[in-house]
């Protein structure tokens, strides 16, 4: 599982504020996990993903197409 | 970096936490109101640091255990550490926030010492009745979350020690049951402020330097040990798929498919492939699909390995968002906690009987077999409402045969006994609970016998149910056979038979249904799945199918047809 190598991604730590009247409901493009707050924000080719941290960007970025790729912000 | 702790007193800390743990639930178990937390035992009690890694836990509902690491971790990044003040104990159950299902609560206190935070000490507890479109929640047929009770997002139930009363009066005023409530909340927080007392004696007696080094001490060698353990499962991509067999309001099947792959000293859960949400209550939410999977690897390893966060690290989960294991806001997920987290602990069981057969188990009944009921005492008048699961067959395992009729392997609750039933609630009466012969699949270890159970309407009731394993078999492994399935029917006051309650009422589904009322004389019999079996039932040795069949666990017929009966001794 994931045995390609572990790269850099070009992410960032964004915690942003939450909000009850416009909930964000963001899940980890890697494992599905719904995001609480803070999430590891990485933009690439005119998309932004959101993952639970970095080493989550680091199993996900260029990884080929799977069954488990998922858009994000779908409103799901 | 802190010194390392001498091995007694790492050893001391750690049972001191787990201690710790375990009073809080006796003082959960003593001074509360409904039988769900005082006979049933549906609660679990935890430790975690500021970061939110599980320092401790005690051996109470494995769902909850671990579901809590996400309703924890969830209310910590939302309010942030500075958002807690001495004193304060925050509330929160909902399900699109970490929580397992709506009726499972969580209280979260924070542990101060000499003016700084140390730690949190947090229980979960099954309320009795939530504020569901139907008496004790777990409405078979939702079909929003909105449906399955209050939600309560983080929010301080006290604050610097006082009771927020604005709080209270939202919930009581949502609850069906508020004496209820407010005494089980009640217990919940003398759970809590037990714990602040052990952990402060404990900072007293030790220093808080060493507890602190203790605690992070603890949480590696749990990871390390745990990653030895994995270490010991070959290497390998295995496969497994089970099906959800209806949702309660559609009668379609959910697929649930699971890769897991070994590699090294790591598990990798994905769930990829598994069916979309479903329209009805049975969804899990990401937490209880990663609790169901760390409850089958606890269950495949050492059991001695201290049950902190560390255990966890090794351990991915990947759900996609949409699906029947991580479903997306509002869909219902009552049954996800119930129903869908035994399926998935079983997968993980099913994926690996080829690997590690010694240490797997075949299905189990695969249903907590939820029966919700409530109404209006007619003496009183007052407003009640009951959770009564059920327990199942558990499967067969190298060794050993499955448990007879105990509470699926996420719950390790216990059922309401019947006195406590008949005495507590004016609705019932108990005519018959017993074992069901031939209901666990045969094999060398026979799975586990379900049970029958037939009450008797004594006064007007609304009842739920929530059942599973109606339709589709537990199964055997390595050749076992399949136990037997389960059922809810119904037979009016006045007439003879039993029928299904799709007949008799028209619900949409045989075993998922809500806010159905009957009368006095009406008669309900459920009958809980037994367990599969393991390996081959000729292999099984001749002197304990002559008990079985001596003991009534075991029909001649089935003795003969299944295992060859009577056979050679060995």
């Amino acid at each position: 599982m994931n045995s390609r190598e572990s790269q850099p991604n070009p992410g960032v730590w964004v915690v942003p504020e939450v909000s009850y009247v416009d909930p964000q409901r963001r899940f980890c493009r890697y494992c599905g996990r719904p995001i609480a707050r803070g999430f590891w924000r990485v933009s690439s080719g005119g998309e932004t993903w959101s993952y639970c941290d970095a080493r989550h960007a680091d199993l996900d970025v260029g990884a080929q197409p799977a069954e488990h790729r998922w858009q994000e912000d779908r409103g799901c | 970096m802190s010194a390392a702790v001498d091995p007694v007193t790492l050893t001391v800390i750690e049972n001191a936490l787990t201690s710790t743990c375990r009073d809080m639930g006796v003082t959960m178990m003593k001074t509360s109101y409904s039988p769900i937390f005082n006979e049933s035992l549906d609660f679990s009690c935890v430790i975690f640091d500021p970061e939110g890694q599980m320092l401790a836990q005690a051996e109470f509902c494995p769902s909850q255990i671990g579901t809590i690491k996400f309703t924890v971790t969830w209310t910590l990044d939302e309010l942030g550490l500075d958002a807690f003040e001495p004193g304060d104990v925050l509330l929160h159950n909902d399900p699109y926030r970490g929580s397992g299902h709506v009726p499972e609560h969580m209280m979260l206190k924070g542990v101060f010492w000499e003016g700084k935070l140390f730690c949190f000490v947090a229980n979960v507890a099954h309320m009795s009745e939530p504020g569901a479109k139907t008496p004790g929640g777990l409405s078979g047929d939702a079909t929003e979350v909105f449906q399955e009770g209050l939600l309560l997002p983080p929010v301080k139930i006290k604050r610097r020690g006082e009771d927020v009363d604005d709080i209270w009066k939202i919930i009581l005023a949502n609850h069906r049951t508020p004496k209820v409530t407010y005494g089980d909340f009640r217990a919940m927080m003398a759970s809590l402020d037990l714990a602040e007392e052990r952990m402060h004696e404990l900072l007293a007696t030790y220093g808080e330097e060493t507890v602190r080094s203790a605690c992070r001490e603890l949480l590696e060698v749990a990871e390390r040990r745990m990653r030895a353990e994995i270490r010991s499962i070959p290497r390998g991509v295995y496969h497994f798929e089970d099906v959800i067999e209806d949702d309660g309001i559609t009668d379609r099947a959910y697929p649930m498919k699971l890769t897991l792959t070994v590699a090294d000293d790591e598990v990798i859960a994905d769930f990829t492939g598994s069916a979309p949400q479903a329209v009805g209550p049975v969804n899990a939410i990401y937490a209880v699909t990663a609790s169901a999977v760390y409850n089958a690897v606890l269950h495949l390893t050492d059991p001695t390995i201290p049950r902190n966060e560390g255990c966890y690290r090794p351990i991915t989960i990947i759900a996609p968002p949409g699906t029947i294991v991580n479903c997306a806001f509002p869909a219902p997920v009552a049954g996800g906690n119930t129903e869908t987290s035994p399926r998935i602990t079983d997968m993980v069981f099913g994926a690996l009987q080829h690997a590690i057969p010694e240490r797997i188990v075949a299905a189990c009944g695969g249903t907590s077999s939820p029966f919700l009921f409530g109404g209006a005492d007619p003496e009183t008048g007052d407003l009640y409402a009951h959770f009564h699961f059920e327990g199942v067959g558990w499967g067969g395992r190298r060794g050993l045969d499955g448990n007879d009729m105990v509470v699926t392997i996420n719950g390790n609750c216990r059922n309401t006994p019947v006195e406590v039933f008949e005495t507590r609630y004016p609705s019932f009466r108990i005519d018959r609970y017993r074992l069901l012969a031939d209901s666990g699949g045969p094999g060398q270890w026979r799975g586990g016998l379900g049970g029958e159970r037939i009450l008797t309407v004594t006064a007007p009731v609304t009842v739920s149910a929530l059942l599973n394993r109606m339709k589709t078999d537990p199964w055997g492994v390595l050749t076992g056979g399949s136990g037997a399935r389960g059922g809810i029917w119904i037979e009016r006051a006045g007439s003879e038979g039993w029928r299904t309650f799709v007949e008799e009422f028209g619900t949409l589904s045989p075993s998922k249904f809500s806010g159905i009322r009957l009368e006095p004389g009406d008669r309900v019999r459920i009958v809980m799945p037994g367990g599969g079996g393991y390996g081959d039932p000729h292999d099984r040795d001749p002197e304990m199918v002559t008990q079985d069949v001596e003991n009534g666990f075991v029909t001649i017929e089935r003795a003969v047809a299944d295992y060859g009966y009577p056979g050679e001794p060995r």
